[in-house]
């Protein structure tokens, strides 16, 4: 069955007709040519899919698109045009980066995350990214590169104020 | 010691912004025009004969272009070690994920739909689940040219064994075990493939060995290998799992029978089924010493479960054999080994790479074997362990060695002694809930490994400048995240002293255009590839010397490369730049870019049938020190540090080894704590998927506290060893010796899990 819905993504609005049965993350990648969300697992246990829904973190493969109908939705492609938000800076300059395939849902998952604790404890970090499975980094510079990428927000909004 | 200007300093992955800004595209997010979607109908059970399919209703679901059985294409037996699988069976099938028939249809839903309407008629036949009862008599047999489903038995022995063993002070006497475990990379195994009007195909697949595999691929579909095309494109992540495998060939058929591009990508829960995990292994092993601590023998006899099909199974359980006696002086060493067929799983190439396993049981025992001999485990690794000029029973070679060196530094930076004795004292005294443990392993791995395939080795990078100064770097080694694309992009610039934004690494390998080679595996890359790089690039500045030469009107060899231009040595002021030089170039040779060519060949011997022969140029060393908890409540244990110490010669890019020690740990952690792929009765995976096969979080690592140790490989052409695969090895033992410290039990089969803790500290209770 297909349902008409509205989408508004990275600032742009979309309508499309979808299939109800297809996920928020299919409708992103093959209807709206959106290829930076990855599609790990399909079953919302790696993280690699997760984009923002009306600024939450949400694993767009569990997320059916209907249910998207009216959001707000960011993903990777949305947060910067060539990488100059400080969180892909950071992830890129640090070296927590390797296969790259969990990182575009690991930065919005860390955009969420100092959305909510902009100076975020150690625990704050961890727990904040347990849902997106790296399996290159072993982490290490992932936390290093949240920490630096806090730290590079907050004087970015000092400079502002 | 070296004074390098590009070699040595923290890069930035080349492919950082690319995959920061998700604008990199994924073997699962290629599309051709035209492209249909394959899927595969896969067996349920374990063994079984194939005694009729019918596809006639599969084929009237609208959107179906084919569907193909076993019967019904042109196909060879095919494998890179034993040709013993098909890509669609033919008349059996060997374990449960075998594929029975495939579709191509113009989306999934349409595949799915088609697959379920595929009606199969199976005879089940008795299936052999367990390695154990593999070799017995009256085991039902897996493939009929393997007597008792062995494929192979083998023995290697050097010095004099029994000797040995007669006569030391102390043996000791251990059995081992670990699990099947998954590479769980991020990105599953797939390819899109796509025919032409002559019959040639290209394969976009994310693969370790483009020109390797292409050559087993080519014999899986019966066609000559020059009409395939392996155009590896950037995937997420291998770890030794996406060497040759049966979704690139298979996804190759069914386009060839489909008249139109393929895409073939397993799911999550097909990858967990039909992948190639690691190898499960049970050792019996036996060391001999002296009262001193002298390690004076090794005799052991694994037990290798290969699954339904060899794949490369025989190279990882051959390593596990002898590997490790590159990591102590022992002369006298035997290792017997049998792989067997079981109706499970086809298991491959995983990090470590047999080796690993191995390291596991004689580092578990080597710890044993300190505490009863009363020397503290360091001195004992101390005593025993390889330095630089160590040649082995089999001729391997030992340059560059700073094991020493990795103990001392992990063991000191962790006050290792002073924890152990402190831990052991507190935990014994005040049996506190939460008890804490130190442990330590060493470990050695190759670079590069000479005895993988008999007909070749070594690696080749072929250069061009173009007109405009912009240098391309072309390699058959492939960047599954590991970096080699901007380690051969530092390469380059170290002797050409060339701007990195100036230089390209193609993100893609195409055998169409880079020269024959391996690809990446066997922690070959950068040792390889760096001394590859090397020469090409003398090649080609020896040309722009030649050519800046004319235009300067000075004598070669008083010129030199400086910040992207040729400068005379006496004056620097008098320069000219790479991109003036490069468009003269072209200008004198009608069009003809500046090539440089330059290959490495490590001396090494492919070994004889006594397996003697250097099998690797560098051998790499480390030592890993790993403090835990358990919880004696809960049984949970929690690794809350790790150091390790390194030697991997000179670092091409300290950041990014640092990031392969550290993905390692989490990896190995995994394997130590966490992971297992289980199987019920009828020989079904239990838990394919990530919430029952649960692999480190961010939430689970431990604070990791990395060294790399001063070192230089003089036989590489910038001082590199390699990381990737020693990186898992050392902290599976840490963590298992670590346990013993914290409650006093040795645990002898992986993983170590809160129920294994729980149930092994009432029995000590």
């Amino acid at each position: 069955m297909i349902k008409k819905i509205r989408l508004t993504v990275n600032g742009i609005v979309y309508e499309a007709g979808v299939e109800t049965h297809h996920t928020l993350a299919e409708v992103l990648r093959d209807e709206l040519g959106l290829l930076g969300t990855k599609i790990g697992c399909n079953e919302g246990e790696c993280g690699a899919c997760t984009v923002l829904v009306n600024g939450k973190n949400v694993s767009s493969c569990l997320m059916l698109a209907c249910q998207a109908d009216g959001c707000e939705i960011t993903t990777i492609e949305g947060l910067s045009k060539n990488g100059e938000h400080p969180i892909q800076q950071a992830f890129v300059e640090l070296g927590a980066i390797q296969c790259g395939f969990c990182t575009p849902g690991m930065i919005m998952s860390t955009t969420a995350l100092l959305e909510e604790h902009p100076d975020p404890t150690e625990e704050q970090i961890r727990k904040g990214l347990a849902g997106n499975l790296c399996r290159c980094t072993g982490y290490q510079k992932i936390f290093e590169a949240v920490k630096v990428a806090a730290e590079n927000i907050g004087k970015e909004s000092d400079v502002h104020e | 010691m070296n004074n390098y200007k590009y070699i040595g300093k923290d890069r930035a992955y080349i492919s950082g912004y690319a995959k920061a800004t998700g604008k990199i595209r994924y073997i699962t997010d290629v599309q051709l025009p035209g492209m249909l979607t394959g899927k595969a109908l896969r067996s349920p059970y374990p063994h079984a004969k194939i005694l009729n399919i019918d596809t006639s209703e599969a084929e009237k679901v609208p959107g179906v272009k084919i569907v193909l059985t076993g019967k019904n294409v042109d196909q060879n037996k095919w494998g890179p070690i034993t040709k013993d699988q098909y890509l669609i069976a033919v008349d059996k099938v060997n374990y449960v994920g075998d594929e029975v028939a495939v579709v191509a249809a113009v989306d999934e839903t349409a595949c799915e739909e088609a697959l379920g309407k595929i009606k199969v008629e199976y005879e089940p036949l008795p299936a052999v689940l367990d390695m154990f009862e593999a070799m017995k008599e009256g085991a039902p047999l897996i493939h009929k040219e393997f007597p008792k489903n062995i494929n192979p038995h083998l023995e290697i022995e050097k010095g004099d064994v029994d000797e040995t063993f007669a006569t030391a002070d102390y043996v000791f006497e251990d059995e081992y075990y670990t699990p099947r475990v998954h590479q769980c990379y991020l990105e599953t195994m797939g390819g899109v493939s796509v025919w032409d009007e002559r019959g040639c195909v290209t394969i976009y697949a994310g693969t370790q060995n483009p020109s390797w595999c292409r050559r087993n691929y080519a014999h899986a579909l019966n066609v000559p290998v020059e009409k395939v095309r392996v155009v590896q494109v950037p995937y997420g992540g291998a770890f030794g799992g996406k060497l040759d495998m049966q979704a690139h060939p298979l996804g190759a058929l069914i386009a060839r029978y489909a008249g139109q591009p393929v895409r073939f990508v397993l799911d999550r829960g097909e990858d967990f089924q039909c992948g190639l995990p690691r190898l499960p292994m049970h050792f019996k092993l036996k060391t001999a010493w002296s009262r001193e601590g002298d390690f004076l023998g090794k005799d052991v006899y694994i037990l290798c479960d290969n699954g339904a099909y060899a794949n490369y199974g025989t190279a990882p359980a051959v390593t596990a054999m002898y590997r490790i006696d590159i990591l102590y002086k022992i002369r006298n060493v035997r290792s017997k080994m049998d792989l067997v067929y079981t109706n499970k799983i086809p298991t491959g190439c995983y990090r470590g790479f047999g080796n690993a396993q191995m390291h596991y049981a004689l580092e578990s025992q080597i710890d044993r074997v300190a505490e009863e001999l009363g020397i503290e485990p360091a001195e004992l690794r101390l005593r025993n362990v390889t330095t630089p000029g160590y040649v082995n029973p089999y001729g391997w070679k030992v340059n560059s060695c700073e094991a020493a060196q990795c103990i001392q530094k992990a063991t000191e930076d962790s006050n290792f002694l002073g924890k152990k004795k402190k831990f052991e004292f507190e935990n014994k005294k005040n049996e506190p809930e939460t008890r804490r443990g130190i442990g330590m392993g060493i470990a050695v791995h190759v670079s590069g490994n000479r005895s993988f395939l008999k007909e070749f080795e070594g690696a080749a990078v072929l250069l061009r400048l173009n007109e405009e100064g912009r240098l391309y770097v072309y390699s058959n080694e492939p960047d599954m995240g590991q970096g080699i694309r901007t380690v051969l992009a530092v390469s380059a610039a170290e002797i050409l002293d060339l701007p990195l934004e100036m230089i390209d690494v193609p993100e893609a390998v195409d055998t169409n255009i880079v020269p024959f080679g391996l690809g990446c595996f066997a922690s070959r890359g950068t040792y390889m590839a760096s001394s590859a790089t090397k020469q090409a690039t003398i090649d080609l500045r020896s040309k722009l010397f030649m050519t800046a030469s004319k235009m300067m009107r000075k004598p070669e060899d008083e010129l030199m490369m400086q910040d992207n231009a040729v400068v005379w040595k006496r004056d620097d002021s008098k320069k000219i730049s790479v991109k003036e030089v490069a468009w003269q170039y072209v200008c004198d040779n009608a069009g003809q870019q500046m090539l440089g060519e330059g290959s490495f060949l490590p001396d090494v011997e492919y070994p004889d049938e006594t397996k003697y022969g250097n099998i690797s140029g560098g051998y790499s060393y480390a030592c890993v020190v790993a403090e835990i908890e358990v919880n004696t409540e809960t049984g949970e244990i929690k690794t809350t540090d790790v150091w390790a110490a390194h030697d991997v010669g000179q670092p091409i890019n300290p950041m990014a080894v640092e990031g392969q020690i550290a993905g390692g740990i989490g990896q190995g952690m995994g394997w130590v704590l966490m992971e297992e792929m289980k199987f019920d009765k009828d020989g079904k995976m239990l838990n394919p998927n990530f919430l029952d096969y649960q692999i480190p979080t961010a939430y689970d690592m431990p604070n990791i506290h990395t060294t790399i140790v001063d070192s230089f490989e003089p036989t590489s052409g910038y001082g590199a060893k390699s990381v990737g695969e020693v990186a898992i090895i050392p902290i599976v033992p840490a963590i298992n010796n670590a346990v013993y410290n914290a409650i006093g039990i040795r645990f002898h089969e992986l993983p170590i899990t809160a129920d294994k803790v729980l149930k092994k500290l009432e029995e000590k209770r």
